[in-house]
């Protein structure tokens, strides 16, 4: 293909050299602070000189050399004067544009923006910063901009267009967004209130509430047991309930404070192929998600949010772990972070036609799976019940008899959650005690099928059916791991599921 | 523990679960969907792992813990030199460390041995599989189209004795890299063809 004329160039906003050489310069605060306080007279000047002075010229060069331009089906992006780099980035294989813009970025009104494909954890494109003109640009060649590959419009579609399983809009002219899914102030307030968390928190703080008080108690005892039952010990115990009492509250102001902060004007849109996704009260993020580009799809039901009829919803692409892609359980991408229950299943056929986790026929693990779920969650608590009876002696027992109750009780409510479903869309899998997560991936997704034993799986006569997609967490593990199935039900699933992937054709 | 026993199985679940790798007995059932292309190999016979495979492995393995070994020793010796420990106790250690050293290395050279008949692969036309692994045991299923490319290693050990690593790649995270060891060269080879051809169709 021929290279276009210099004219075609994109460069990056001036005021991004603004923005580089102010964050270096905040890089180099604490450095220069020293050299401040333990160099003598002047001579810090020239310090601060030397190191300053290169890195404002790199910023200046860096500026001057980086161009981009659209080719027909390409992102070229050239950096560099000496050492040239010039990496092409395919549109088709383009899995995310996202758009971030703190607030001094809002009054220069440019924008970060990241440019992810599978490839890896890192970002394979960023600009810091372009002009909201050039992303909008950018945003369209990516993705509605496919169309431009074609020869005309209203002409037949070319292979090269994309995505033949996702047919774009037939229109040429690109339809206004449509407004998906809106967060309200009291969406955002249920947002920020973590009861779980709260609770666990709310222990914690008792506990060490628990022990300032008795060491006031001994202390007091030791020093003066001549008086009377102390009145000095029951102050100090109720200081230190006061103070664990505002530090509670503390948190949970902060965690509200913060959930406004992150989910302020939240909104969802759908826009032909891609789903946009807008948030934040000082920050604004923009995230781009091309519809046909979603790995897994998870539906988490905390039981908190379940009372209140709402649920979330999580979508998992390709693109990763970038900054630009971290969510709630880490690495999935937020989709409907909270939405009424009786939307989701709209929500979901949005995604894909005809995915529904809520109608899909939910089949249950081995027969053996609930007693070994009990048997290894009473294994885990093991060493922490002994470690709280070591500790806290009599008072311990008591704490991992309610320790022991607590985790009977949530297996047997994970072991009546478990279970797992093969539908026309693909695969499902449910899983959770007191949250209950649904994930979803698709047939034409699926990258491999494992099937895993272990001795104890051997003796059950069980095997864990691992399907692995390219949204999948590196640390965290496949996101579709059955576990505790028959073999011989594995074996014949993982039969059928890897014969309807080689079958379908994996698109990006 | 889990030591509950667990027997009331159909008959007709007896052979699989009479220990046979999981994948051995199975008539291929995607000989429905056989492409034209299908190579000879690709005819889902269960394959052994060449016995070279067992020799390498060795290799590797005494190889790793003799360096392993050594090191020990060298760290009980400088320890020793310090003249912190009795000897007796000094006595006790070299012997109980010496005695492990060399259960480790026979276990290292009998393990790959126990492996071997544990593992095996399998092409069919349209997926490609491999199963290994003696306390865990993993097999792994590859459809064909998703294959993104492969490579072919052989390490000098290898080529010794002519076997070869096949590593499949695709788009996966977990099971982005899936290796075929223990393959003769030239079938080595031949998959890879195979799979570059049937991957090249794929306009991604």
């Amino acid at each position: 293909m021929p290279s276009e004329s210099r004219a075609n160039e994109r460069r990056l906003h001036p005021a991004s050299l603004v923005f580089r050489i102010v964050r270096h310069a905040r890089g180099l605060l604490l450095p220069a602070a020293a050299v401040y306080f333990f160099s003598r007279g002047e001579a810090w000047q020239v310090w601060a000189a030397v190191a300053f002075v290169p890195i404002v010229l790199f910023d200046v060069f860096r500026y001057l050399t980086l161009r981009w331009r659209y080719e027909a089906d390409e992102l070229v992006v050239k950096e560099g004067w000496i050492f040239r780099t010039e990496r092409h980035v395919p549109y088709a294989r383009i899995q995310n544009v996202d758009l971030k813009q703190n607030v001094l970025h809002r009054a220069f009104s440019v924008a970060e923006v990241t440019i992810e494909t599978a490839g890896g954890i890192e970002a394979e494109v960023s600009l810091s910063v372009v002009s909201l003109a050039s992303y909008e640009e950018l945003r369209e060649r990516a993705f509605t901009g496919r169309a431009s590959a074609r020869p005309a419009p209203g002409s037949s579609r070319v292979s090269t267009a994309g995505e033949p399983d996702f047919p774009a809009s037939p229109s040429p002219l690109p339809s206004p967004p449509e407004p998906v899914l809106e967060l309200s102030p009291l969406d955002i307030l249920l947002l920020g209130i973590h009861p779980g968390r709260g609770l666990a928190l709310l222990a914690i703080a008792w506990g060490f509430a628990a022990e300032f008080g008795l060491l006031g108690d001994i202390s007091e005892s030791a020093e003066r047991a001549t008086m009377g039952p102390a009145e000095t010990g029951a102050w100090m115990h109720s200081g230190a309930v006061l103070l664990t009492l505002a530090v509670v509250v503390g948190v949970v102001l902060l965690s509200l404070a913060s959930s406004f902060v992150e989910f302020w004007n939240y909104r969802l849109e759908s826009d032909g192929d891609v789903f946009r996704v807008r948030r934040g009260l000082f920050t604004r993020e923009v995230q781009t998600i091309p519809r046909g580009r979603i790995q897994v799809v998870t539906v988490e039901r905390p039981w908190f949010l379940t009372l209140l009829g709402r649920a979330r919803v999580e979508v998992r692409t390709a693109g990763g772990t970038s900054a630009g892609g971290r969510g709630r359980s880490g690495g999935g991408r937020h989709f409907a972070p909270i939405v009424r229950a009786e939307r989701v299943p709209e929500l979901l056929a949005r995604i894909r036609p005809g995915l529904d986790v809520g109608t899909a026929s939910w089949r249950p693990l081995g027969r053996t799976a609930p007693r070994r779920i009990m048997i290894s969650a009473l294994l885990a608590m093991l060493p922490v019940a002994a470690l709280v009876i070591f500790f806290l002696e009599w008072y311990g027992g008591a704490l991992a008899l309610v320790l022991v109750v607590l985790t009977v009780f949530s297996a047997r409510r994970r072991a009546k959650n478990v279970g797992f479903a093969r539908e026309s869309w693909g695969v499902g899998l449910r899983e959770g005690a007191f949250s209950i997560r649904e994930h979803a991936t698709f047939t034409d997704k699926i990258q491999c099928v494992d099937l895993v034993e272990n001795a104890f799986d051997r003796r059950h006569r069980h095997a864990t059916l691992r399907i692995d997609t390219a949204g999948a967490l590196m640390r965290s593990g496949p996101d579709v791991a059955i576990p505790y199935l028959p073999r011989v039900e594995a074996e014949a699933l993982r039969e059928e599921l890897v014969g309807a992937a080689a079958r379908a054709r994996f698109r990006w | 523990m889990e030591n509950e026993h667990e027997i009331e199985l159909p008959a007709s679940d007896a052979a699989a679960v009479s220990g046979e790798p999981p994948t051995l007995e199975r008539e291929p059932v995607a000989a429905a969907v056989a492409a034209p292309s299908a190579p000879a190999f690709a005819d889902g016979t269960a394959r052994q792992l060449e016995p070279g495979w067992i020799d390498v492995s060795r290799v590797g393995g005494l190889i790793t813990f003799s360096v392993l070994g050594v090191g020990a020793f060298l760290v009980l010796g400088v320890v020793a030199l310090t003249g912190k420990i009795p000897f007796p106790l000094f006595a006790v250690i070299t012997f109980a460390l010496l005695a492990l050293v060399g259960l480790v290395l026979l276990l290292a050279a009998l393990w790959p041995k126990w492996e071997h008949a544990r593992a095996g692969y399998r092409f069919l036309p349209d997926r490609i599989e491999c199963w290994n692994g003696l306390v865990w045991r993993r097999s792994i299923s590859v459809p064909v189209s998703r294959v993104q490319y492969t490579d072919v290693k052989q390490g000098p050990v290898q080529r010794k004795y002519a076997i070869a690593t096949l590593v499949v790649h695709t788009a996966g995270t977990l099971g982005s890299d899936i290796e075929f060891p223990g393959l003769p060269p030239q079938l080595a080879n031949e998959v890879r063809d195979w799979l570059v051809g049937e991957t090249g169709s794929d306009a991604v």
